[in-house]
C-alpha cells in the first residue's frame, strides 16, 4: 500500500462558537462562553449520549468535532476496531482540568470525576469508547501544531499495516481559548478526494485558522 | 544501503526509589530491597499514610549534583539525571554530528511547583512566586533537557497516562527504522506531587500497604516516581559512536481498551490486542517469551485484566512474569521507560526480577509470579506492558541477537 | 425520610452532572447502576465525595459502595444510620 492511496476524506474544526465541515459552516451560536456552545451544539444535534455531560471541556470539543467527523463514514463496519488509529495532540494538555482541579483539592473535596480528565489523551478514550475504536492511539504535546511529525507519524503507521484508517488532529483548549481541527483519512479510496500528505493538511489547517 | 535495519539499544539511564543509577537498580533485584516506603520528601496531609516509591534525593541534593538550580521543577531534575546517565559513555561532539531525537513523555509535568505557587496564590492573589510556574507545561520539560544536552532535531513529548514513556520508545523506534533520525534518547518522568496523590486517592486505588501485584489480597497500588531513558540507534550511529550491543527493540503495538476512562474491560481486550501485536511485529510465537514485565499495578481491576489477556495469549504456556512495581511504586508517566530499562537490564545481566512479595495467586488465573530473583538465565526475547488510563495500551520486545 | 430522599435525588443530579435527568423521575428504589440510571464506577466514588461533603460520612471501603449506593432509598437509610 504505497502513500498515494492516503486520502483525506473529511475534516472537522471547530472554533469561534463555529463548527464547520470540510470548510463549509454547519453550526454557528453567538453564546460568549465555550460551554453554553458546545452544550447547545450537542442538543441541536441530538447525538445522545447522555456521558458528554461528564466529561471535561477538552473532551466535549475532542468528542462534538468527532461525532461531526465520523458522521456518515460508517467506520466501523467497513474497517477492523483495531485498524483505526487516533493520533492527537495539542499545546495546553489537560491544564484546564488540572486547575479545575487543584481548585476543588484545595477546597478539600478532590473530585474523582474531574481528576479522571487530569490527562489528555481522555479524549482519546472517550472517543474510542464511544465508536468501538481500538487502533493504535497516542497523544502528542507541543507549543504549536506539528503537522509535519503527526502526517509522518500517521503515514508509518500505514505503511507497517498497524492501521488502514486513521483520525488525526488538534485538540486545544485552555479557559475560553479553544480551537478543534481534526480530519480522517483512509486508504485505497476515492481517488478525486485529496491526497494526505503534510501539504495538503497544512493548507487544510491554515484555511481554517483563517476563518473570521 | 545496510540490510541491519535494527534498532540497537546502547545506553540506559534509570533513577528511582530503588537505586539513583543501574547498578544500584541491580543491585535493589539483588537484594530483594524495596524503595517503597513512608513519605520522606513529599509534604502531604497523607504522610504516614500511602507508602510511596520516592527517589531518595530532595531537590536541592539533586540539583547540586546535577549542577543545577534547585527551583527547578523535579520533573525536569529527574530527567535530566536519567538523561545524563543515558549519555554518560557517549562522546557529545560525534553524537552531535548525527541526526538525533529527544522524546519525553510525562504526565505531571511542572505540576510540583505549580502546586506549590497556587497554595499561596488561592490565598492572597497577590502572592506566589510566578517562577515555580514557568516550566509548568507539560513539554517545557523536554525542551529544557533536550536544549541542555544540544538536542535539536527532533524534540518531542508525549502524554497518554502510564503508557506515555513506552509510547516514546515505539515512536523512537519508528523514527530510526523510517531513516528520520540516526538515535533517540526515548523514555519518560513523573514526579510525586500532592495533586497525583489526592487525585488516585479520591479513585480509591491507593494501598494503605506495601502493594501486592498479582495477588489475590491486593489492596491497590503504590505511587512511585522516577526517570529513565534508552538510547536507541541504527547500526550506523553504534559503529560511529564505537558501542556495541545485542540488544534490540524488536516488537511493540499499541491499542484501545475502549471501555472506560479509568478502568480496563473484563477481557482485558486492550492489553491481549498490545502484547499480540508486539509479539507479532517480534516475528516471534508467545512460546519464545522468555519473561514478562507485567504493568501489574496491584489494583483489583488491571491485575485481574492482565491475567485474563496472559491467559488467553499465552494459555497454558505462560512465561515467567514479575511486577517491578512493588519495587519502584507505579512511576506513571516514567513507567513505561523505567520498566523497559529493567527489562533490558535483565536481559544483558542475566537475570529475572521477582515481585517483592506474593502470597497467593489470582483466582482462576492461578498466575504465579517469580518471587525471588533468578540469576544466570538466558533471555532472549523480554514483553514489557503499560497501561494507561484512556484505554492506551502498549507492550514492547526486547530481544537478544 | 421522603425529603431526605427528594433532596438525594437533586444532589445525585447535580453531583454527576446528569443533565437530561430530572429528580423527580428517578424513582426511591430504582437501582442507580447497570440497567437502572446506568452509573458508573466513577460515579461511585462521586457519590462517596457526596456523602462525605454534604452529610459528614466518610465510607472507607469502596467494596461497601454497592450496597450502599443501591438506589435512592438504601443511600437514604443509610445516611439516617450514620449521620453525626
Amino acid at each position: 500500500m504505497t502513500h498515494t492511496h492516503l486520502k483525506m476524506i473529511k475534516c472537522c474544526s471547530i472554533k469561534n462558537n463555529t463548527i464547520y465541515i470540510d470548510h463549509q459552516t454547519v453550526y454557528h451560536t453567538t453564546e460568549e462562553s465555550f460551554d453554553s456552545f458546545i452544550e447547545l451544539a450537542y442538543r441541536n444535534f441530538k447525538f445522545n449520549y447522555p456521558k458528554f455531560f461528564k466529561m471535561d471541556r477538552l473532551a466535549k470539543l475532542g468528542f462534538i468535532a468527532s461525532e461531526f467527523l465520523l458522521q456518515g463514514q460508517s467506520l466501523l463496519s467497513r474497517y477492523a476496531p483495531d485498524k483505526i488509529g487516533l493520533i492527537l495532540a495539542n499545546q495546553s494538555s489537560s491544564l484546564d482540568t488540572d486547575l479545575k482541579y487543584a481548585e476543588l483539592m484545595h477546597q478539600g473535596i478532590p473530585s474523582p470525576a474531574t481528576f479522571v480528565y487530569t490527562l489528555p489523551n481522555i479524549v482519546n478514550g472517550e472517543i474510542c469508547i464511544r465508536h468501538g475504536i481500538k487502533g493504535e492511539n497516542t497523544f502528542f504535546i507541543s507549543d504549536d501544531f506539528e503537522i509535519n511529525t503527526q502526517v509522518d507519524y500517521i503515514m508509518s503507521l500505514f505503511h507497517e499495516h498497524h492501521i488502514d484508517a486513521c483520525i488525526g488532529g488538534w485538540v486545544e483548549l485552555l479557559d475560553n481559548q479553544y480551537e478543534c481541527f481534526m480530519y480522517l483519512v483512509e486508504a485505497n479510496q476515492d481517488l478525486t478526494a485529496p491526497e494526505f500528505s503534510i501539504n495538503n493538511i497544512q493548507n487544510n489547517y491554515y484555511k481554517s485558522q483563517s476563518y473570521a | 544501503m545496510t540490510s541491519d535495519n535494527h534498532v540497537y539499544i546502547g545506553g540506559l539511564g534509570i533513577i528511582s526509589a530503588i537505586g539513583n543509577n543501574i547498578s544500584e537498580t541491580i543491585q535493589s533485584f539483588k537484594e530483594h530491597r524495596s524503595g517503597i516506603h513512608s513519605t520522606t520528601y513529599l509534604e502531604t496531609r497523607h504522610n504516614h499514610i500511602f507508602p510511596l516509591g520516592e527517589v531518595k534525593l530532595s531537590n536541592s541534593e539533586l540539583a547540586q549534583r546535577l549542577n543545577l538550580s534547585p527551583k527547578l521543577s523535579r520533573t525536569i531534575l529527574l530527567s535530566y539525571h536519567a538523561v545524563l546517565e543515558t549519555l554518560s559513555h557517549i562522546s557529545m561532539d560525534k553524537l552531535h554530528e548525527l541526526n538525533v531525537g529527544f522524546i519525553s513523555a510525562s504526565t505531571v509535568g511542572g505540576m510540583d511547583k505549580t502546586e506549590t505557587f497556587f497554595e499561596s496564590y488561592n490565598q492572597d492573589s497577590e502572592s506566589g512566586d510566578l517562577s515555580q510556574v514557568i516550566h509548568h507545561d507539560n513539554g517545557k520539560a523536554t525542551d529544557y533537557v533536550a536544549s541542555k544536552f544540544g538536542i535539536h532535531d527532533f524534540v518531542t513529548t508525549l502524554s497518554t497516562a502510564c503508557s506515555s514513556s513506552a509510547n516514546a520508545i515505539m515512536l523512537g523506534t519508528r523514527l530510526i527504522k523510517a531513516n528520520q533520525l540516526d538515535v533517540v534518547i526515548a523514555g519518560g518522568v513523573d514526579a510525586l506531587t500532592r495533586f497525583t496523590l489526592n487525585g488516585f486517592n479520591s479513585l480509591m486505588i491507593l494501598d494503605k500497604n506495601q502493594c501486592k501485584p498479582l495477588d489475590q489480597d491486593r489492596q491497590g497500588l503504590n505511587l512511585g516516581e522516577g526517570a529513565a531513558y534508552v538510547l536507541l540507534l541504527n547500526k550506523k550511529a553504534l559503529t560511529f559512536l564505537g558501542l556495541s550491543s545485542s540488544v534490540v527493540v524488536s516488537g511493540y503495538s499499541n491499542s484501545n481498551d475502549s471501555y472506560h476512562q479509568t478502568a480496563l474491560s473484563d477481557d482485558g481486550q486492550g492489553p491481549f490486542l498490545a502484547m499480540q501485536g508486539a509479539i507479532k511485529k517480534a516475528n516471534i510465537l508467545p512460546g519464545e517469551i522468555d519473561y514478562i514485565n507485567m504493568h501489574g499495578t496491584g489494583t483489583q481491576n488491571n491485575d485481574q485484566a492482565e491475567s485474563q489477556a496472559v491467559k488467553n495469549l499465552f494459555q497454558d504456556n505462560i512465561p515467567p512474569l514479575s511486577s517491578t512495581k512493588s519495587f519502584t511504586g507505579h512511576t506513571l508517566g516514567a513507567s513505561g521507560a523505567v520498566e523497559a530499562v529493567i527489562s533490558v537490564l535483565a536481559i544483558q545481566h542475566h537475570f529475572i526480577p521477582p515481585n517483592y512479595h506474593f502470597n497467593s495467586s489470582i483466582e482462576p488465573f492461578h498466575i504465579s509470579p517469580v518471587t525471588k530473583i533468578q540469576e544466570n538465565v538466558k533471555l532472549t526475547h523480554v514483553l514489557s506492558n503499560s497501561f494507561g488510563f484512556g484505554g492506551n495500551c502498549s507492550s514492547l520486545i526486547f530481544s537478544s541477537l | 425520610m421522603h425529603e431526605l430522599m427528594s433532596k438525594l435525588k437533586q444532589q445525585i443530579v447535580e453531583q454527576l452532572n446528569l443533565k437530561d435527568v430530572k429528580p423527580e423521575e428517578i424513582g426511591d428504589d430504582q437501582p442507580l447502576f447497570m440497567e437502572g440510571l446506568g452509573l458508573d464506577s466513577i460515579d461511585a466514588l462521586e457519590l462517596i465525595v457526596l456523602l462525605q461533603q454534604q452529610y459528614g460520612i466518610k465510607l472507607t471501603r469502596a467494596e461497601d459502595g454497592p450496597s450502599v449506593f443501591k438506589s435512592v432509598s438504601t443511600m437514604a437509610h443509610y445516611i439516617m444510620e450514620h449521620k453525626k
